[in-house]
């Protein structure tokens, strides 16, 4: 199993790595930005990817439509503290499967990722 | 998504931000350090006090022009990181969890205000750094807290609104 970890801070990208070891993904590749995201995903093809929102060059929501008009089948996990419903929904609505709100923790990430995880 | 119309906009006042980014604020610690903050006596200030080690700014625009801009010593950042699981303590990491900080508090609390509000990507800079190109209020408004023994604090920064023709 793959995953792509995409958030515009390296804490947080380690953050999220740290605490999916878990889940034994067998190859985690990360992107500071959502055009990064988006070549990652290309060449990598990774079974989860986790999106930040605000980002710089290309925000995680024009990624996850992006990356989802490639491969309608990718699984996607929006982390963001944008809390409003719009954006939640917003991020629903463009075919994430998962929406979890920032200050992640270890238990809410094990959470999500272990709901994108069944099948 | 479509732009929000800035005449449906609500007001963003300091004195209403002050009451949500304190609540942002003291959840954040709780969440990721386990303990609230101490609140102190917010200040206005015409002249901003100096900076501490790192600060991380979020610029907004929409309902209210300005920014947000939290100011962290060392010592609470190393605090964190370790309560994080976090191994690294340079000075980059330092300044990318406060511009992380920053950018999360902002963004909990825009939620007050909706897509009205818009936020930036968050920055962070050392106190050695020079002022960033930010618009700069007559006023702003500095909410010191006390965390740990660690003193820091979130300045807003928002520009009055246009005066009615």
């Amino acid at each position: 199993m793959k995953l792509l970890i995409a958030d515009d801070s390296l804490i947080v990208r380690r953050a999220i790595e740290r605490n999916v070891a878990w889940a034994g993904f067998g190859e985690i590749r990360f992107a500071a930005n959502g055009r990064r995201a988006l070549e990652e995903y290309r060449t990598f093809r990774p079974d989860i990817v986790t999106m930040d929102i605000t980002m710089p060059e290309m925000d995680g929501l024009t990624a996850v439509d992006a990356i989802l008009r490639e491969d309608p089948a990718a699984r996607i996990l929006v982390v963001s503290a944008l809390a409003d419903k719009s954006t939640a929904v917003e991020a629903i609505k463009r075919g994430a499967q998962g929406f979890l709100l920032k200050p992640i923790t270890p238990e809410s990430l094990r959470e999500a990722v272990a709901d994108l995880l069944e099948p | 998504m479509n732009a929000p119309d800035p005449a449906a906009a609500p007001a963003v006042t300091p004195e209403h931000a002050l009451g949500t980014f304190v609540g942002h604020v003291c959840r954040y610690f709780e969440q990721i350090g386990g303990s609230r903050p101490e609140m102190l006596e917010p200040v206005l200030e015409r002249r901003p006090s100096p900076r501490l080690a790192n600060t991380g700014y979020m610029a907004v625009a929409g309902a209210a022009e300005g920014w947000i801009a939290l100011s962290l010593p060392d010592a609470l950042l190393h605090r964190l990181l370790a309560d994080l699981g976090e191994t690294l303590r340079d000075r980059g990491a330092l300044l990318d969890l406060t511009a992380e900080m920053a950018g999360t508090i902002t963004s909990l609390a825009r939620a007050e205000y909706g897509e009205h509000l818009r936020v930036s990507p968050p920055f962070a800079i050392d106190a050695a750094a020079p002022e960033p190109p930010l618009p700069v209020p007559p006023v702003s408004l500095k909410l010191p807290f006390r965390w740990e023994s660690h003193e820091a604090y979130l300045r807003i920064a928002l520009l009055p609104p246009p005066a009615s023709p």
